[in-house]
């Protein structure tokens, strides 16, 4: 009884065997698949990946590291409260200041009118608020 | 030890199968097929297509595990009330419990000249037969319109149109001639696709290679001798060569009683359960099933998964998920995944996708003769990639 049963175990064992043959052997008749696979392993970006490899493993070796972890999730907490549209304005103004080649003297009365202008003001207000923050 | 309960399936189908094998330990189990052969229907558009007939069928007895009994012959009736079956040859079988999966039964004449369009141009939901004469036309197409339409919504498979009609693309591509060609997909949506949110992948990829889409089409006639297909909101279509997806009505089998079925043949089940109306030995999965949400082999196998538990006395519910693996050409392949509470998940188009599906393809038949191998990976599948979770990945 008990031979009986180890050879249908091993019937069944070898039947399964087989059936996993058939599908590697589908999965290597499809020349689709392959072509697929092959195209998506063989493309500049892998290439790119496996020549800076040393360097890539390297940097992952610093991210990781507790305090650096610790350190990359507050700048990423800072990045999501940060406002859109202030940073929108804010990369406008440092665009504006590159296109101005030259710097145009300002007069004292100019500065003060300026300065009393509302976004201006509220301009100042912000960065005073940080130099607070880090101050403190 | 108690003897078996008698688990009657009928269809040997993805449905059917995956059941007999899931459920073969706790039941004396027996399938009835119509066909010596199970086929994988998907294939057909690889037939259509690509010429490729590997993955189209394998013997039936050669799916089912050991222990399974097989009966080929058709099904005349199936009596819910006195627990029978009966074969075409009147012999009848008695169950304790029973499952209808025979899937569709293709209608060429519900659609008026559509099966003298078939024999033209062959279609990819009958038949092989059907499937290589469209690769005819694909291969030998030089110039003129070619026209994908629809005529009836609830055909199985829904992504298939919209494949064919880009499968299409690539072969006119690949044999430089598509420039000559002008294409159309004609569908009854208002949108190119059924499932509105899915448009945001598929039209984009439509527009980009050339293909014209006509919406509120209905295909109801064709003229075969003039080229022109009329649909039910009145537009005509003119084509030189066009292949209509054909009306699909529920399975050819008496059901007793008369309200187990509605007005298309088709099985009236709950869509949670799959039970058979008041009948909590009777089932029916799969296309030939009103539950089925898409007529898909992925939906009649997490029926089958659902009512195999249930049976076993768990509290299984289908979630109404869908899974259809679409191949777009130029191997990128996308998914249509949605479920009863989430419309269709925006997943992109993308050659990780094509290599998905194709591994799915490739590794079918391991699937349906081996659930007790492959259920802890779909489980895992299914669970990581709910429409929950791609809702939040793809906005």
């Amino acid at each position: 009884m008990e031979e009986i049963n180890e050879a249908e175990l091993q019937s069944e064992s070898l039947e399964r065997l087989l059936h996993l043959v058939e599908m590697v052997n589908n999965i290597l008749k499809d020349e689709e698949l392959l072509k697929a696979i092959s195209k998506l392993v063989v493309s500049e970006e892998t290439f790119l990946i496996i020549d800076r490899l040393p360097q890539l493993i390297k940097l992952i070796e610093q991210l990781t590291r507790q305090e650096n972890l610790e350190k990359i999730e507050l700048m990423l907490s800072l990045l999501q409260s940060l406002d859109k549209q202030m940073l929108e304005k804010l990369s406008n103004a440092f665009k504006a200041i590159k296109a101005e080649e030259k710097v145009k003297p300002m007069s004292i009365s100019k500065m003060i009118t300026t300065l009393s202008e509302p976004e201006v003001s509220k301009g100042l207000n912000v960065m005073l608020n940080l130099l607070k923050a880090l101050g403190s | 030890m108690a003897e078996k309960k008698k688990f009657l399936i009928v269809g040997g189908g993805a449905g059917g199968a995956i059941l007999a094998n899931s459920l073969v330990k706790d039941f004396d189990v027996t399938v009835i097929n119509d066909s010596p052969y199970h086929y994988y229907w998907p294939q057909l558009l690889q037939i259509a297509f690509r010429n490729d007939y590997s993955n189209l069928y394998r013997s039936l007895s050669s799916l089912l595990v050991k222990g399974v009994n097989l009966v080929i012959d058709r099904v005349k009736k199936v009596d819910l009330q006195d627990r029978i079956v009966t074969l075409s040859n009147n012999k009848t079988i008695n169950y304790d419990y029973v499952a209808i999966a025979p899937g569709v039964t293709i209608e060429h004449k519900g659609i008026d000249g559509n099966e003298k369009l078939v024999e033209q141009y062959g279609d990819f939901h009958s038949t092989p037969q059907n499937a290589s004469k469209v690769f005819d036309v694909v291969s030998n197409m030089k110039k003129g319109t070619f026209v994908i339409a629809v005529g009836d919504p609830y055909h199985r498979c829904p992504p298939s149109p919209y494949e064919g009609i880009l499968l299409a693309d690539e072969v006119f591509r690949l044999r430089g001639v598509r420039n000559d060609i002008n294409m159309i997909l004609a569908v009854p949506y208002p949108r190119a696709y059924p499932a509105e949110t899915f448009n945001e992948v598929l039209e984009p990829i439509l527009k980009e290679r050339g293909i014209n889409v006509m919406t509120f089409f209905t295909a109801d006639k064709i003229d075969t001798e003039n080229k022109k297909i009329t649909s039910l909101e009145g537009e005509e279509l003119s084509y030189d060569a066009a292949i209509v997806v054909p009306v699909h009505k529920g399975p050819k089998i008496e059901i007793k009683p008369d309200d187990a079925i509605n007005q298309d043949g088709f099985i009236n089940a709950d869509k949670f359960t799959n039970q058979i109306l008041k009948y909590d030995d009777a089932f029916a999965i799969g296309d030939a099933s009103t539950s089925a949400n898409a007529k898909t082999g992925v939906t009649a196998h997490l029926q089958a998964k659902v009512v195999s538990k249930r049976v076993l006395g768990l509290d299984a519910r289908n979630t109404g998920r869908t899974n259809c693996p679409t191949e777009l050409g130029f191997e990128k392949g996308t998914f249509v995944i949605s479920d009863y509470n989430h419309p269709a998940a925006k997943v992109p188009a993308n050659t990780i996708n094509f290599i998905m599906k194709r591994l799915f393809a490739d590794a079918y038949w391991d699937i349906i003769r081996h659930p007790e191998f492959w259920d802890p990976i779909f489980d895992v599948y299914f669970e990581n990639t709910q429409p929950e979770v791609l809702w939040k990945l793809f906005r």
